[in-house]
């Protein structure tokens, strides 16, 4: 094993010669992003997570028709953000998922003044009502954008729908989310 | 990922600021989980190339191949079989095309010729002999389009990955020009053109989107997911989009082509 870390090209192609070690160094990688993707469209963690290990499982069986050289992780998030929109078309209900902000979240480093602090943390607050009064389909959007980090294709595949539908989407999740900021912060 | 207008950007970073801040489940750990699942499996030894079959299974495949072998022969020289000629190739003109390819290119439903001109109030038909009738005509009741998709014609190639050559799109819309050419991704070349007199643009290289207006004056999204070729023009009242052609000669000369099919 060499001194730096392989990247996800080698993990690929060892994995390609079926070393199981590399292929789950590469979906430790991954995992986080494909269970919060996976969340986002199932609305449950225990559909999320068992989305993700049926997304990659079935990634590993396809490794063969993989093009060398490409980059796995979009083509990774298309299988897993399939298996997730399967369940949940499977299980014929979602979850009303409404994202809150942690209570213990991580230090940014620098200590801010309280009163930035305090700012901080309300726009933090409305900006996520905000969300959160939107709609299923808004939401699903922006989170998959925003919040899990997805790519346009990545979301497309992820919604099963084209890659301009989601342009769309996005673009009028925003202005719906702009419209409902307007609104919150215009009540006393 | 596409440019957002800056209030968009602006806006996003805040909520992909915010997403270290929110309350994920926390994530199990599935690299684990995957792991003992294709250890379990046998897939160490295997791998994904299949190395390591057990004997009937490789039994199995290797029996699949030998038949594969002699209908690949036989389909070479063709095969009589009690008046049945057996040739083989791609799918039957008009047999459908995967769900998936479908829904990815948003073509809505599976129709025919006459169904499709109905709903559009009259259809524009290639009559390049070269084309011959189009495998697949469907029609999609969210944006009024009528598909028609020929697979491989001489001189035409298919894309291997979809099957599809030839790709003829129809709906009663307008360009809008002002928003034509910003949606083109950096690197995708527009070329102005003119078919059977009208204007066209002619548009190569990497993936575009596009924009239409109804005759209502309502702004209607067509995405265009091509690794290749549009032609793009008006003609009739239709806007039409020729896809799959790779010089832009070959493209306008079908395009010159175009025939009125009546509504039944």
């Amino acid at each position: 094993m060499e001194g730096r870390p392989l990247t996800d090209s080698e993990l690929i192609e060892r994995a390609k010669g079926g070393d199981l070690a590399a292929y789950e160094e590469l979906v430790r990688r991954y995992e986080q992003v494909a269970f919060r993707a996976a969340y986002l469209v199932c609305g449950d963690a225990d559909e999320a997570r068992d989305a993700a290990q049926e997304g990659f499982l079935r990634a590993w069986r396809a490794l063969a028709g993989f093009r060398s050289g490409a980059e796995p992780r979009p083509w990774l998030m298309r299988i897993v953000a399939n298996a997730a929109r399967n369940r949940r078309r499977g299980s014929g209900r979602r979850a009303h998922l409404a994202m809150r902000i942690a209570q213990d979240r991580p230090s940014d480093g620098a200590a801010p003044s309280p009163e930035v602090a305090v700012l901080a943390t309300e726009r933090r607050e409305r900006l996520l009502a905000a969300v959160n009064q939107l709609s299923e389909d808004d939401r699903t959007v922006l989170g998959l954008r925003w919040f899990a980090d997805l790519g346009e294709a990545e979301i497309a595949a992820a919604l099963g729908v084209p890659r301009g539908t989601v342009k769309s989407r996005l673009s009028r999740a925003m202005g719906r989310l702009r419209l409902q900021l307007g609104q919150e912060e215009e009540r006393p | 990922m596409s440019a957002l207008p800056p209030r968009d950007e602006a806006l996003g970073l805040e909520l992909a600021a915010l997403a270290a801040d929110l309350a994920w489940p926390s994530t199990p750990a599935i690299a684990q989980a995957v792991g003992r699942e294709l250890a379990g499996d046998g897939a160490r030894a295997r791998g994904p190339w299949g190395r390591g079959w057990r004997p009937a299974r490789r039994a199995l495949v290797l029996g699949v191949l030998a038949a594969l072998l002699v209908i690949g022969l036989v389909a070479g020289i063709g095969f009589a079989l009690g008046g049945l000629r057996i040739v083989f190739g791609g799918p039957p003109p008009g047999s459908p095309l995967p769900p998936e390819l479908v829904a990815q290119r948003g073509f809505g439903q599976r129709t025919d010729l006459d169904a499709a001109a109905g709903r559009l109030g009259g259809l524009l038909l290639p009559s390049d002999p070269a084309l011959g009738a189009p495998d697949h005509v469907y029609h999609d009741d969210r944006t009024g389009a009528v598909t028609l998709a020929w697979g491989t014609r001489p001189g035409l190639p298919a894309d291997p990955a979809s099957g599809l050559g030839v790709v003829v799109t129809e709906f009663r819309a307008q360009i809008t020009s002002g928003t034509f050419t910003k949606v083109l991704h950096e690197g995708a070349l527009l070329e102005r053109a003119s078919v059977a007199g009208h204007p066209a643009y002619w548009v190569a290289g990497g993936e575009h989107f596009f924009f239409f207006q109804r005759p209502n004056g309502a702004p209607l999204e067509s995405t265009i997911r091509l690794v290749g070729t549009a032609l793009i023009w008006e003609a009739d009242g239709l806007t039409l989009r020729i896809e799959g052609v790779r010089e832009m000669a070959d493209a306008i000369r079908i395009g010159e082509s175009m025939a009125v099919r009546s509504a039944p």
